[in-house]
């Protein structure tokens, strides 16, 4: 029988079906080395990231700082102590400035009879034979208000003891 | 025409000649799309969980390593005197012999005498709350001029431990004075290398300078900064 005279090609199916075959063995292929070489890179790029070398380096330096652990704390505790230190002296009313403004301002014939401090108000009593010299500590001590040394004069009361002589004058300064 | 197809082990072995170059293939890519979900897939999402953790791991030990630095290069005795300052200044519990030492110097550099005193002291072995500034107040009867008291008051504010006058009595020559010495507890100490440490400031420097030039009874004997 001669085949080339075969009017039935099957030709056509066959080709389809091995290049099909051939396609999908391409792309078997493809996954194969996609699978493969993201693999590779994964492991690659994991293994850059790898911990135990950073690990070991911080084992080695949290041991020698274990030795230092006294050096650490002073160190913590000179800086709070210096924190709050400099909060106290900022913070904290230096009266003996104020007493010595007064004292200065006071006239040798007037006499500090009382001195109260309690908080920022100052309560004074004054004697002095002299209404002269009760005006100039009083003029005195209202120059230091209009310098803001003093925020306010109040002025209690101004008597006169005729017995003794001498007159004495109470006042409260608020500083 | 039959439509029915009998699934019998003749079928089967036509269909596997058929079509057995598809089959391998056909599995491999399968395998692969599976592989690739469950093992691949769930790796590149951990990777860059490892990426950030690998990075606050490298942060966390460039602090430690600078901390070393600075513990290192710290001189021991220059941190001592530092030390002995500050906590001199301000005392990290309630100091008994410190607050009569500072009360005797005044009293001497003032020319006034001490009359009475009395202080609560509490219980000395009670670790107070680091409360911002805890103090031992003292109210004590001071022998003196007006110029000397303010000349005392005036000693002490430059005399350690810290201290502040809060009342003040003064009638003729006996004058009443309320005092108050601070102290500063430190609460429990708890080591942490990842956090760093700060340096002591120059401003600090400075402080601990300028406290080193004030009355203390470390300063009358001997020396209260050592170069």
């Amino acid at each position: 029988m001669n085949s080339s005279i075969n009017l039935l090609s099957n030709k056509g199916p066959l080709e389809a079906q091995k290049k099909w075959a051939r396609i999908v063995k391409i792309i078997a292929l493809l996954c194969v080395i996609a699978l493969s070489s993201s693999s590779v890179i994964l492991f690659a790029l994991n293994r850059q990231f790898s911990y135990d070398k950073i690990n070991n380096e911080m084992n080695t330096i949290l041991h020698d700082m274990s030795f230092l652990h006294k050096k650490e704390e002073k160190i913590v505790v000179i800086n709070s102590q210096l924190q709050a230190i400099s909060e106290i002296l900022n913070q904290r009313l230096d009266y003996y400035k104020n007493i010595n403004q007064l004292l200065n301002v006071i006239p040798s014939n007037v006499a500090v009879e009382k001195l109260i401090v309690d908080k920022k108000i100052i309560t004074l009593t004054f004697s002095s034979a002299s209404l002269l010299s009760i005006n100039d500590l009083v003029n005195n001590l209202i120059g230091l208000a209009r310098k803001k040394e003093i925020s306010d004069i109040k002025l209690d009361s101004l008597s006169l003891n005729e017995k003794l002589g001498s007159y004495t004058l109470s006042l409260k300064i608020t500083l | 025409m039959n439509n029915k197809i009998n699934l019998n082990s003749a079928t089967l072995r036509l269909l596997h000649v058929k079509y057995k170059e598809f089959i391998i293939p056909s599995i491999t890519i399968i395998v692969s799309i599976i592989l690739f979900f469950v093992i691949i897939l769930p790796q590149i999402n951990s990777f860059f969980g490892v990426k950030e953790k690998a990075k606050a791991d490298l942060e966390k030990l460039n602090t430690v390593r600078s901390n070393l630095n600075l513990l290192s290069g710290i001189n021991q005795a220059s941190l001592d005197s530092y030390f002995k300052v500050v906590t001199t200044a301000l005392p990290l519990h309630k100091e008994f012999e410190g607050v009569l030492n500072a009360l005797s110097i005044a009293s001497q550099k003032s020319g006034v005498s001490l009359g009475n005193f009395e202080f609560k002291v509490g219980d000395l072995s009670k670790v107070e709350n680091a409360a911002r500034f805890p103090d031992l107040k003292l109210n004590i009867s001071v022998n003196g001029s007006l110029k000397g008291v303010a000349n005392f008051i005036e000693e002490l504010s430059r005399t350690l431990p810290l201290s502040e006058v809060t009342d003040i009595s003064i009638s003729n020559t006996l004058s009443n004075i309320t005092i108050s010495f601070y102290y500063k507890a430190m609460q429990s100490f708890v080591y942490n290398d990842t956090i760093p440490i700060t340096p002591i400031s120059k401003s600090g420097l400075l402080l601990i300078n300028k406290l080193s030039g004030f009355n203390s009874f470390a300063s009358s004997s001997g020396g209260l900064l050592e170069q």
